[in-house]
């Protein structure tokens, strides 16, 4: 019962405490102080149990899976507490606990699916095939061409907005993913696609302008 | 795909090759670029790594991530019967130890971090200390890795065979003031399982003690914490790896400790 109570009193303590990180912080600072640790790990958990399993659900692992991942996050928190650093960050923690997690599920599933039937290569590579349309070999040629050109004026862009566009073409991100990827803000990501292009086209003319139609499409 | 965007894909892809060659950066130093400590020369390498990775990019956005699920507010998990069925299965594997045992513990009270001429004569004593002259690389590395350097605790690394002129088992011997062992055990290359599971075993007989869940790091390595209390006056002792997977359990690896105290001296 002095459980349960104690959970109310922290539970309600805890709303007050304002960001969930900095709860999670104060509960590992406590327990390495020698403070009892059952209670406090099970705040612990009821802060981040489910979020953490949205996390794992978003990276496309069944229900079932995730609850095993944030089981296994946890059980690696609960292990490392007593040598967590603090200056290291809670949140970087939990990442390499979680990543670690989550590619070792990987891992195992994909070497249970070898076990699994085979489809013969030739059938792989047909469907592959039959999918991209290949261009005559002249136009390949004109092809190959304009895209060295392009990727000439690319190149001569400032080094941000190179990169910005690079993100968005090579791997299709987002704004705020490539926002992240570069500490700049969304505002100053689609300004430097805007820029791009537009610096693209008045060197390259109209002649490019379609290549250039999927830069800015959030 | 259209063709003009595939005209855009292959002048990207062209400037993508001159990038393909560079290394994952480690997670410590992508953690770092996210927090922006890294050396300008280093962020730029990594940013230029991120710009062709997306493996990578998935891995420091998944770090965003959990940093936004960090700022949330502090509004903990609605009680419920999954939650609680979800808290009682993970207590379970919690270092099951019977009732009877003294009960180890996992984390002390941290201590304040000792003098820096403290810490260095500690790491000299480390390295002095045994046969693991051939090793020491490898334990400098993991020494940076520790916490403060806890001059109330004694490390050593087992593997899994003992090296030529290695006593097997392995003897340690606690100073009077060290009040927790690291142990750290290196596993050969075997079989990744989903979990594994350590148990630590006084070789004449007694309830054993227990780890679920415990996880290697990447170098395949478990870090074991043995308390003084629970070490008592010392003797031998068998530690088990066990590989967990769809309800089974296998012997990964074993090795032997043999602890001597001051009582034993």
């Amino acid at each position: 019962m002095s459980d349960i109570v104690e959970r109310i009193v922290t539970t309600l303590s805890s709303a007050s405490t304002g960001r969930r990180l900095a709860a999670a912080e104060e509960i590992l600072a406590e327990i390495q102080e020698g403070a009892p640790a059952e209670g406090r790990f099970r705040r612990l958990f009821d802060l981040y149990s489910q979020p953490l399993c949205r996390f794992f659900a978003r990276r496309g692992f069944s229900p079932e899976d995730c609850r095993d991942l944030t089981q296994e996050a946890f059980l690696g928190i609960y292990s490392g507490i007593g040598s967590f650093r603090r200056e290291a960050g809670f949140e970087t923690w939990m990442w390499k606990i979680a990543t670690n997690a989550y590619r070792k599920r990987r891992r195992w599933r994909a070497a249970a699916k070898r076990a699994g039937p085979e489809v013969p290569l030739e059938e792989t590579v047909e469907a592959a095939e039959a999918q991209a349309p290949s261009p005559s070999s002249e136009d390949g040629v004109l092809e190959r061409e304009r895209a060295g050109l392009l990727a000439e004026a690319i190149r001569g862009l400032p080094d941000q907005m190179r990169k910005c566009l690079m993100l968005r073409v090579y791997q299709d991100l987002k704004y705020r993913e490539i926002a992240v990827l570069m500490g700049l803000s969304t505002e100053t990501v689609k300004a430097h696609l805007f820029q791009a292009r537009r610096r693209l086209q008045e060197e390259l003319g109209d002649y490019f302008a379609d290549a250039l139609g999927g830069v800015e499409a959030s | 795909m259209s063709a003009s965007g595939r005209l855009l894909d292959l002048a990207v892809s062209e400037l993508a090759g001159e990038l393909a060659e560079s290394p994952h950066p480690s997670l410590d130093d992508l953690a770092a670029y996210y927090r922006r400590s890294l050396p300008e020369a280093d962020a730029r390498a990594v940013q230029d790594h991120l710009l062709v990775c997306p493996e990578c990019t998935a891995l420091l956005l998944d770090l965003d991530e959990l940093a936004a699920i960090g700022r949330e507010e502090a509004i903990p998990a609605s009680p419920g019967e999954e939650a609680d069925a979800e808290w009682e299965r993970l207590k379970q594997r919690l270092e099951p130890v019977s009732p009877a045992a003294p009960k180890p513990l996992p984390f002390r009270a941290r201590p304040r971090r000792a003098p820096v001429w403290l810490q260095a004569a500690a790491a000299a004593l480390l390295v002095s200390t045994g046969t693991l002259a051939y090793r020491v690389a490898d334990l400098r590395r993991t020494v940076g890795e520790l916490t403060a350097p806890q001059v109330n605790s004694e490390i050593v690394e087992l593997a899994s065979s003992p090296l030529r002129g290695e006593a097997n088992p392995r003897e340690v011997r606690l100073r009077q003031h060290v009040e927790q062992l690291l142990v750290f055990l290196r596993t050969p290359p075997n079989e990744s399982f989903p979990a594994y599971q350590i148990v630590v075993a006084r070789s004449a007989g007694g309830p054993p003690f227990s780890i679920g869940g415990a996880q290697p790091d990447s170098r395949g390595t478990f870090t074991l914490t043995l308390s003084r209390q629970w070490i008592g006056d010392g003797g031998d002792f068998d530690i088990t790896v066990f590989g967990l997977a769809d309800g089974r359990r296998e012997v990964v690896t074993t090795y032997s400790l043999r602890l001597a105290t001051n009582a034993t001296l």
